[in-house]
């Protein structure tokens, strides 16, 4: 097949695919179906996807086309970023009894990630006049001082980052019930290459929205 | 079917009323009709934002809130710069979210909970309402044969599904720490993204470029509509019901 005639097709070719994919992510919507994820079919799809993002930003490179370059590579970066965290990311859930230390065991206020300890000191939930909650926050003392985490505000500390999840009621022997804050800890390697894609996406969409508004 | 009898209920019914009179009505009349959908959406948008004390993005109706002001803004943007009137099409797509959002939809009030006091909650819906109303527009020029038109809704359309895209997974890290969680409407988010990403593969005939239109259209309305509210859906959306 001469170079002409690959151009030609290319095109409608990526587009089926987009197609086909567009399926696939409906259909990975339904319960049954997200079984298939991680499944060696589906690793190899994606690695088959990447290579032909990557084929696709070096052709539109060598064609001078920076917007297609630009939204490929973005593509491919998700992509990458994605592998990363299904490889690497760990993840840690945590529930700290926020209870008086002097009858609370000190595994239960304490938590420690790769030798990085952190004391639960204190957890407060804020409400709306109707009762119903409007924030919860955690204060954690670290060595050096104390800190605090709420929802939306996660603490990052040492390539870990620590959310505000949920909470729930613990009760000691004599039967009084503390409030326990749940915690999940995170180091996720993947989340800024993803970003840094999501980024070069949007520029590119920004890029191709603006030539059209030229035209 | 209800009638909301406050103000923000008569506002609402008002708007209703004249979307379905620009769609009626000679264009002469029916654009100064359709044009003050414009200020009382933004006035509904304005009573409801004081009533409940945050930005109304929270649920359904809320976000339906945006999309006649946006869409008779539209009108005017497309009068604007290509220097035609598409006053009926506006008209028809208003019609079809002001009638559920004045007689369908109701309108209790609610708080924010914890996961939605985020600085990336309103440019995130906001995003998703705009592309939502220019993909719309996209759909309705391209089957009136405005080919330019609908290049340039279909092209903002596309930069900002990607923005809200971007802006919901970033915010789901911050949230929850998982940028993508397989939750049913993100699927069917990057679903609709992915078809019109392939609009953007084929220099299509007029009929393929209605049929991919059509298809992403009908895959906003899924995800808005049966996979938001269906019960066979659980996720992390599950809060934006009707």
């Amino acid at each position: 097949m001469d170079r002409i005639a690959l151009r030609r097709y290319a095109g409608p070719a990526a587009a089926c695919l987009l197609l086909a994919l567009a399926a696939a992510a409906a259909v990975l919507a339904f319960p049954g179906a997200r079984a298939a994820l991680g499944t060696p079919w589906a690793n190899g799809a994606l690695l088959a996807l990447l290579l032909a993002l990557a084929v696709c930003a070096v052709a539109a490179l060598a064609r001078r086309r920076w917007l297609s370059a630009l939204f490929h590579a973005g593509a491919a970066a998700v992509i990458v970023g994605g592998g990363i965290t299904a490889g690497h990311a760990e993840t840690w859930q945590v529930a700290l009894v926020d209870a008086p230390a002097e009858i609370t065991p000190p595994e239960y206020r304490r938590t420690v990630v790769d030798g990085d300890v952190a004391e639960l000191r204190g957890f407060a939930i804020e409400t709306y006049p109707d009762g119903m909650p409007r924030q919860y926050r955690t204060r954690l003392a670290f060595p050096e001082g104390e800190r605090e985490l709420s929802v939306n505000r996660p603490l990052r500390r040492k390539g870990v980052t620590y959310y505000q999840m949920s909470y729930s009621q613990a009760r000691d022997p004599y039967g009084r019930a503390w409030w326990a804050t749940h915690l999940t800890l995170r180091r996720d390697p993947g989340a800024p290459v993803a970003f840094a894609g999501y980024g070069l996406l949007t520029l590119a969409a920004l890029g191709m929205a603006i030539r059209e508004a030229r035209r | 079917m209800t009638v909301k009898t406050d103000a923000l209920g008569l506002l609402l019914t008002a708007q209703a009323a004249l979307a379905a009179l620009g769609v009626a009505l000679p264009r002469a009349v029916g654009r100064w009709l359709w044009g003050a959908v414009l200020p009382i959406g933004l006035a509904a948008i304005a009573l409801r934002w004081a009533q409940v004390g945050h930005p109304p993005m929270r649920n359904l109706f809320e976000a339906f809130l945006w999309l006649p002001p946006i869409l008779a803004a539209g009108t005017l943007l497309t009068r604007w710069r290509e220097g035609i009137w598409t006053v009926r099409l506006d008209a028809v797509l208003g019609f079809v979210v002001a009638f559920p959002l004045a007689f369908v939809f109701s309108a209790e009030e609610g708080r924010l909970p914890p996961a939605l006091q985020s600085p990336l909650f309103v440019p995130h819906v906001l995003g998703y309402m705009l592309a939502y109303a220019f993909m719309a527009r996209a759909f309705a020029l391209e089957c009136a044969g405005q080919a330019r038109p609908a290049r340039r809704c279909l092209a903002w359309g596309f930069f900002l599904i990607t923005l809200a895209l971007a802006l919901g997974s970033v915010w789901g890290n911050e949230a929850w720490g998982a940028y993508w969680q397989w939750d049913p409407k993100e699927q069917w988010s990057l679903a609709t993204w992915l078809v019109y990403a392939a609009l953007f593969h084929v220099r299509a005939s007029r009929p393929w470029r209605l049929a991919l239109l059509g298809l992403g259209l009908l895959a906003i309305l899924l995800t808005v509509t049966w996979i938001n509210l269906s019960k066979l859906f659980p996720g992390m959306h599950s809060y934006a019901g009707l």
